[in-house]
Order: structure tokens, then C-alpha cells, then sequence
């Protein structure tokens, strides 16, 4: 995998590795087991109230 | 297909494209939930939530702007939104309580000499407060730079290097007091003291 560690020298870099070698380690313990499509798939069509994109989207 | 082209079928109302993009950043966007949340059936509605969002959304999307912090964003604003309006499960600081950071299974490939130092540092992650635990997740699971942490927090990138540095500093004392050694982790005297 790469990582976006272009402009963080700043921080402990011994930790931050510590830290992506963990999450890499617990990643397949942060997997969902649950396939989503079905749940989405019986909800795409309907319609979101109007203040939803804002809420989502503030830029 | 690269997300550019799934994208620009969706904008085209192509669900199947749709659903590769949910195929492709379905464990991404979970983990995600359950570091924030640190509780996994929470993290699966907000998940499903943050896609459903991302559909309804998807035409406003910018073609050529990278997909993954937009996704994000949307978790993460479900995610706030929804602390903001209940109480959510928390975290004792030793690790104790509902949380499933720290409950949840180790999978059986676990190497066994490895696992105390993995529940040390899950320990350590599951103390820190909401606000360091969620830069710590964004920056180092997620993968998000530090502008787009910021921008998925809706605040600024200053602050969110004071909490990374704050929450780093705490992880690297806690490690240090439970005299466990987290892989690539030296021994350094840290005082914490940056940021807030």
C-alpha cells in the first residue's frame, strides 16, 4: 500500500509507522461481513429531502 | 474500471458501476465507522448511510477530483452528525466499557507472541478522546493527508496537527508505561506537550 506521507515529517515518525503497521495488522478485524448492496439497492430510488446535500456537502 | 470511469457512469445513473465503487471502498469506509464510533453495528448503518449519500450526490461529484476523501467526508458527517445527536458509547481509558476497538475479535492468522502488543496499542487508541482518536484514524487507517482530515472534520489543518501531535505523544506514553513494545517502536523519553 502506499501512503500519503508526502508533508508530515513534522510528527513522530516512529509512531506513525508503529501506528500503519497496526491498522495494516487489525485491517482484516475492521472489515464489514455484511454485503451493503442489498440495503442500498432497495433505497436508491427514493428521493432525499432537500436540506440532505448541504448537510453532506458544505463546502 | 478506475473510479474516474464507475464515476462518470453513475453520473449516468449506471447502478452496477455504482456498486463496484461500494465493493471497492466498502472496508475502507467501515473501518473507518468503527474507529470513530468504536462500535461496529453502528459503523454498518453509517456505512450503508455514507454510500446511499454518495449515490443521491453522485452527479454533483467533480470528475478528476480524487474519490476516496469525498467518500470519506460523507461518513465522517454522518458520523458527527449522528454524535451530535445521541450519546454515543464510550471508551473507559483502560480500554474497558461496550467498545468494540477493543472487544472485537482477533482473527485466527494472529501471530500469539504478537497479540499482547496489539492489544496494548488498541488498548492505548481506544483511550484517547473522541477528537485525537478520529485524526489518528483518518490519517493513519483512512490514509487521508492532513488537508483532507481537516477538510473532513470541518476544521482547520492546524488544529489537525495539534491533535495528531497531542494524540501520537499519548499513544508513545502509554506504550512506554505498559513497558510493551509496539513493532518499530524505540524507547524515547516524550513529554506531550505539543498541541491541544
Amino acid at each position: 500500500m502506499s501512503y500519503n506521507e508526502s508533508s508530515d515529517s513534522e510528527f513522530d515518525q516512529e509512531m506513525e509507522r508503529a501506528l500503519r503497521a497496526h491498522f495494516e495488522s487489525e485491517s482484516p478485524d475492521l472489515q464489514t461481513t455484511s454485503d451493503p448492496w442489498p440495503w442500498l439497492e432497495s433505497r436508491m430510488d427514493e428521493q432525499a429531502p432537500p436540506s440532505f446535500f448541504r448537510a453532506c456537502w458544505d463546502e | 474500471m478506475t473510479d474516474h470511469e464507475a464515476i462518470q457512469r453513475c453520473q449516468d445513473g449506471d447502478r452496477e458501476a455504482f456498486r463496484l465503487l461500494v465493493d471497492r471502498y466498502r472496508d475502507v469506509l467501515f473501518g473507518t465507522a468503527v474507529l470513530m464510533t468504536g462500535n461496529r453495528a453502528l459503523a454498518e448503518e453509517q456505512m450503508q448511510e455514507a454510500f446511499l449519500s454518495a449515490w443521491r450526490g453522485i452527479r454533483g461529484f467533480r470528475l478528476g477530483n480524487p474519490f476516496k476523501p469525498w467518500l470519506v467526508r460523507i461518513l465522517v458527517n454522518a458520523v458527527l452528525s449522528q454524535q451530535r445527536r445521541r450519546v454515543l458509547p464510550t471508551v473507559g481509558l483502560d480500554g474497558s466499557g461496550p467498545d468494540d476497538l477493543v472487544s472485537s475479535h482477533i482473527g485466527p492468522s494472529s501471530a500469539l507472541d504478537d497479540l499482547e502488543n496489539r492489544m496494548e496499542l488498541r488498548r492505548a487508541i481506544a483511550g484517547l478522546t473522541p477528537d485525537h482518536r478520529q485524526v489518528v484514524a483518518l490519517r493513519y487507517f483512512t490514509d487521508l493527508t492532513v488537508p483532507e482530515v481537516a477538510r473532513s472534520l470541518g476544521v482547520r489543518e492546524g488544529t489537525v496537527k495539534s491533535r495528531l501531535h497531542r494524540a501520537l505523544a499519548i499513544l508513545r506514553q502509554q506504550l512506554e508505561e505498559s513497558g510493551l513494545e509496539s513493532p518499530g517502536l524505540s524507547a524515547r523519553s516524550s513529554t506531550g506537550s505539543e498541541g491541544g
